[in-house]
């Protein structure tokens, strides 16, 4: 099966997830590298609440498991391009 | 002998104004702050009518950013309302020599965040999976308005958050007052919110019939501005709002020490139990309360210039309260004004006490005594309810009274400041 959802069509959005819910000031700069709790600076409660937003946003269910691998902004939009990818097939 | 005790700041935040000087104002022109509200849908809710603040908190433009992410009102007003009591005691001063561990916060409230409840259980049932926000527990426990108050204002003495329903304001200015003659604090950040807007408080007070509800005929149909009106003989419930109040009180010491500028003298206070009934008030336990107050003031009932009164609205409080007053002060009883703001400001429960303490310091400051409007003459209760029109008056003591369900009474009595 061929991916519909590309990863780097998705990082804006992710991006703009990531600074309304963790609330990263505009002057700190978000980019598919950028590690959220070392680079970002989001503690474990902001984490848990921006997992959860990514969720509504994108409309998918965020394993619990993946959770612990999703350390850079890269990692959540390959995952979520994945989560959508499979709800769509 | 005991330390005085000082007010040194006051606040509010109310439907009739986002601030102690709107709400003032509003109150002694004898406006009302009930409006019909399109967020009290007839689908979902029993009753429409309310004083809702509206524009204002999470979400509006007026959001505190300290406390965006706790999205419950409760926590937007009560903010509003300790950082505006903070400011006017001009302890908010980057040069103030208060010791943070010494100022204790005392802010209580009803229900919390039962409104930020409603909303996330909402977005879970929505949800592939049962997921709920990680803000949601921290922002509904009733004791994070009182946590985010020291943490913002950085106060690091005790912090407690009386829940006594709508006593929880007078309670609070009580257990202030408390920490303070113990010698645990100098200052204490007293107060009390609430916003508790949610279909199952809204219709469940309508079923106890102690809300007004809707009823062809009823005066407040046709004019909202009507619908709270204590003492009156068609009144037939209380009305819902949200808001907030604080009262910065102060050691006569600290006051000195650190420059404040005593607004008021919290002469005494009484609180106590009916241990009667789930909702009903006991005429004889508040008759207590109340004269137990006295008592501690060394005052005498015709010691007392103005009575704010608990006031609801509701056939039984009304009607309890008048026996109350005329058993406590007597033959003075027949001279004491009597007044309920709760007709401007409808009910806010767990605030609404606090707000009332900020409006009898405010009435010595000003002398002049708020009306209850809306007020029709009941035959049945016979005290001067000062209705209609604010009353300029001598005040020398108001006493403030505040009676919640589960039973749970207080009493505070305020000095003016000689000039």
């Amino acid at each position: 099966m061929t991916p519909t959802h590309s990863v780097p069509s998705l990082v804006p959005e992710v991006v703009d997830v990531i600074r309304k819910a963790a609330r990263v000031p505009a002057r700190v700069p978000i980019t598919p590298e950028s590690r959220l709790v070392e680079d970002l600076a989001i503690d474990s409660l902001d984490f848990v609440g921006l997992i959860l937003q990514l969720q509504d946003h994108f409309d998918v269910v965020i394993e619990d498991e993946a959770v612990s691998n999703l350390c850079r902004v890269a990692d959540l939009a390959a995952y979520l391009a994945e989560r959508k990818d499979s709800a769509d097939s | 002998m005991s330390e005085r005790i000082f007010i040194v700041g006051h606040a509010a935040v109310t439907c009739l104004g986002r601030d102690m000087d709107a709400t003032w104002q509003g109150l002694v022109a004898g406006r009302s702050g009930i409006r019909r509200h399109a967020a009290l849908a007839s689908e979902t809710f029993l009753q429409d009518l309310g004083g809702m603040i509206e524009d204002f908190g999470p979400g509006t433009a007026s959001e505190d950013p300290a406390v965006a992410r706790l999205s419950a009102r409760f926590l937007h007003l009560g903010m509003a309302a300790a950082r505006a009591a903070w400011a006017e005691a001009r302890l908010d001063r980057p040069d103030s020599v208060l010791d943070p561990h010494r100022a204790a916060v005392v802010i209580g409230s009803a229900f919390g965040g039962l409104d930020l409840l409603e909303i996330e259980q909402a977005r879970m049932a929505r949800r592939k999976s049962p997921a709920i926000s990680p803000y949601l527990v921290p922002a509904m426990i009733i004791n994070q308005l009182a946590g985010q108050v020291a943490q913002h204002l950085g106060l690091y003495g005790p912090s407690v958050a009386p829940a006594n329903a709508c006593a929880s304001g007078g309670h609070s200015v009580v257990l202030g007052a408390m920490f303070l003659r113990s010698g645990e604090a100098d200052v204490a950040l007293c107060g009390g919110a609430e916003s508790a807007f949610t279909p199952p408080v809204v219709n469940g007070f309508v079923t106890m019939k102690v809300l007004l509800g809707k009823k062809a005929g009823d005066r407040a149909e046709h004019d909202p501005s009507q619908a709270s009106r204590p003492f009156s003989a068609d009144r037939a419930g209380f009305v819902l709002a949200e808001g907030a109040g604080a009262l910065v009180l102060a050691t006569e010491s600290a006051t000195k020490r650190l420059g404040l500028e005593p607004q008021a003298e919290l002469v005494a206070w009484s609180t106590n139990s009916d241990g009667h009934h789930m909702a009903m008030p006991c005429r004889d336990r508040i008759v207590r309360c109340l004269s137990a107050a006295l008592e501690r003031g060394n005052l005498s009932p015709a010691d007392i210039d103005y009575y704010n009164a608990h006031g609801t609205s509701t056939v039984l409080n009304d009607q309890v309260e008048t026996q109350v007053v005329k058993e406590v002060f007597g033959d003075a009883a027949k001279r004491l004004p009597v007044s309920s703001i709760k007709g401007a400001l409808g009910h806010s429960l767990g605030a609404a006490s606090a707000i009332e303490a900020a409006v009898a310091v405010r009435s010595l400051r000003d002398q002049l005594i708020p009306p209850t409007i809306n007020y029709q003459p009941d035959p049945a209760l016979d005290l001067d309810y000062v209705p209609g029109q604010a009353r300029a008056a001598r005040l020398e003591h108001v006493m403030s009274t505040s009676f919640g369900f589960g039973g749970t009474n207080n009493a505070l009595i305020f000095r003016r400041i000689s000039a």
